[in-house]
């Protein structure tokens, strides 16, 4: 929408108001003409916009070292986290529920950042 | 374990886990380059120095090094910016209608074909940019404000239209891309060793750490972005073919020329994917990702594009005729019998016989054959364009001012030197990058629990054997690969 509008409002304004120019005996304002930049813009405002929020939500940005749980979980792995304080009684049980369900490893990291 | 269909072919063969997959695909990235890789970087490079050099005549010396003239205004150049960005269609056609018409077998070529759509984009934007002599002034393509010096731009001409396609195209393919490889990029970061590797795709791979959330909104943005780079792409050719359709010229002023030139587009695409897959799969050891099936399947859709161009050509013929048109009966006769008769021939043959050779599966699963016929198609979809171009300027509505068109060295330099600049760059992303999309082929493996039915071939007798194979579970000993889930009474 921002683009289509942004589009039709450039071509309007600049070839409409600003500057009319007479191009091949057409109306200033042509519109059949405009469609296909109006459409190149939505387009471009469409997946630029999308492409802009899903990196800034998903707080992905150059860096220059990612901490990662486990470098196997961008390989063949699915790694699932649960935090816990650092002398929790919940430990041993944690452990046990998930070994009966089938965890393949169960391991204690201790990270700071994350 | 894995599992195969009993009735379709698998689409990754060789019996992969998901471990083999980044092993397969990473290596060519981690180990040392191989001497066939630096053989082809080396030819490209020489033809990237012939792309320089042409480049450097053309804007010291200006357009007269090229064999324009005043009737024949376009040539080579707008026949290579045509050529190219019709190879570049396929790319975009491969990794979004395919990914909307859910064809899974998409998934280990299309990024090669992205690489190649942004790299094809590179090459034919260099055609205009050149024809206008004065390249620095490029910038005034764009709607600047009137004080600058020009006018505004003018919106009602189809070259405009062209920028604005063109570079919406190459942006958004590139976000496409880019964000396509994001989750590979963290792959490969993971495994690296060296420092120099660890730092540079730690940067490449923006923090990607894999988390649901990334893969959810991952999935809805490719999907989106599919979903628009289909009317995207179709434009874009469309818009290419009103630079012609548009304007009075006797041969181009038909109104078939937007599909005609989307369906030539994807042809000549699909015959550069296969050329650079049929490739790519031997120097890289890939066969057991791009496999006969999807040599075959690319062939399918080159002979449907193929025959859709045919029967342009053929209905621009009859249109021709049955419009009564003197101007345009005689355009499309001196095509075909004109002094560029062979360029008319070699068109024909190229396009619209080889595609029909196609319908011979011998013919489809033939790796020797396909790679000849993709290059047959190649040659074709280029003379196609300049049978079109030179061909309708060449003889006017004047007589006087007919003229005949030959091409000088810098020409062929420019032309050739672009195929350069693009085997350099396509080698330096199959080096440097991984060329197969590891995390979508992981999702088309088909893991589940123990004994399912097991694709044997087809075999001798024509039929086709079904193996209930109990091969060892990959996964760790005593834990299911899958859980098996009941969906249906999970409500009950």
């Amino acid at each position: 929408m921002c683009g289509l509008s942004f589009a039709l409002w450039m071509q309007i304004y600049m070839l409409g108001f600003d500057w009319p120019m007479i191009i091949g005996g057409k109306p200033a304002i042509s519109l059949p003409a405009f469609i296909p930049v109006s459409f190149e813009l939505t387009v471009f405002f469409t997946c630029h916009g999308m492409v802009i929020t899903f990196y800034t939500i998903s707080k992905l940005y150059p860096r220059f070292k990612t901490p990662v749980l486990d470098v196997r979980s961008t390989d063949d792995k699915f790694v699932m986290a649960i935090e816990l304080d650092e002398n929790s009684s919940q430990l041993p049980k944690l452990t046990q529920l998930l070994r009966e369900n089938g965890a393949s490893e169960v391991n204690q990291k201790e990270m700071t950042k994350f | 374990m894995q599992h195969v269909s009993p009735v379709r072919e698998p689409l990754v063969t060789g019996g992969k886990t998901y471990h083999d997959v980044t092993q397969d695909i990473c290596y060519q990235v981690e180990a040392a380059p191989n001497i066939r890789w630096m053989g082809a970087l080396g030819v490209s490079l020489i033809l990237l120095g012939v792309f320089f050099y042409s480049v450097y005549r053309t804007l010291w010396y200006g357009i007269g090094e090229w064999g324009l003239n005043k009737t024949v205004g376009w040539a080579w150049d707008i026949t290579n910016f045509v050529w190219w960005v019709g190879i570049g269609h396929a790319g975009t056609l491969i990794s979004a209608v395919l990914l909307l018409f859910r064809q899974k077998w998409r998934s280990s070529i299309n990024r090669a074909a992205e690489a190649m759509t942004i790299f094809a984009v590179i090459c034919a934007a260099m055609f205009p940019v050149l024809h206008m002599g004065r390249p620095w002034l490029a910038f005034y393509v764009f709607p600047l404000q009137n004080t600058l010096g020009s006018l505004w731009a003018n919106f009602n001409s189809p070259l405009l239209w062209d920028v604005f396609a063109i570079s919406t195209y190459f942006t958004v393919s590139l976000v496409f891309w880019y964000t396509g490889l994001v989750p590979d990029f963290a792959t490969i970061r993971d495994r690296a060793k060296g420092k120099i590797a660890k730092f540079s795709y730690s940067m490449l791979s923006m923090g990607w750490t894999g988390s649901a959330k990334h893969w959810s909104r991952y999935e809805t943005v490719s999907l989106i972005l599919a979903g628009v780079s289909t009317p995207l792409v179709l434009s874009v050719h469309t818009i290419v073919s009103m630079d012609f359709a548009t304007s009075v010229v006797p041969g181009w002023h038909t109104t078939i020329f937007p599909p005609y030139f989307v369906a030539g587009a994807i042809f000549s695409g699909f015959a550069m994917v296969l050329t650079l897959m049929l490739i790519t799969r031997v120097v890289f050891k890939l066969e057991d990702y791009i496999t006969l099936e999807h040599i075959a399947l690319m062939n399918k859709i080159m002979m449907v594009t193929g025959s859709i161009v045919g029967v342009a050509y053929i209905t621009e013929f009859f249109i021709a005729w049955y419009s009564q048109v003197e101007y345009e009966q005689y355009a499309f006769i001196n095509r075909a019998t004109g002094p560029y008769w062979w360029a008319y021939a070699s068109m024909m043959t190229c396009n619209v016989i080889t595609p029909q050779l196609v319908w011979f599966r011998r013919v489809r699963y033939s790796i020797v054959l396909t790679f000849i016929l993709s290059i047959i198609v190649n040659i074709g979809m280029w003379f196609e364009r300049f049978v079109i171009i030179v061909t309708s300027l060449h003889r006017d509505y004047l007589p006087s001012s007919w003229a005949m068109f030959s091409p000088t060295r810098i020409d062929v330099g420019v032309y050739v030197g672009t195929i350069g600049l693009f085997f350099t760059l396509f080698l330096l992303f199959a080096k440097f990058f991984p060329v197969i999309n590891m995390a979508e082929v992981k999702a088309i493996l088909k893991y589940t629990v123990n004994d399912g039915p097991t694709y044997g071939g087809a075999n001798e007798g024509g039929g086709r054997s079904i193996t209930h194979a109990s091969l060892a579970p990959y996964a760790t000993p005593g834990v299911p690969a899958s859980a098996p889930v009941n969906y249906d009474k999970q409500n009950d």
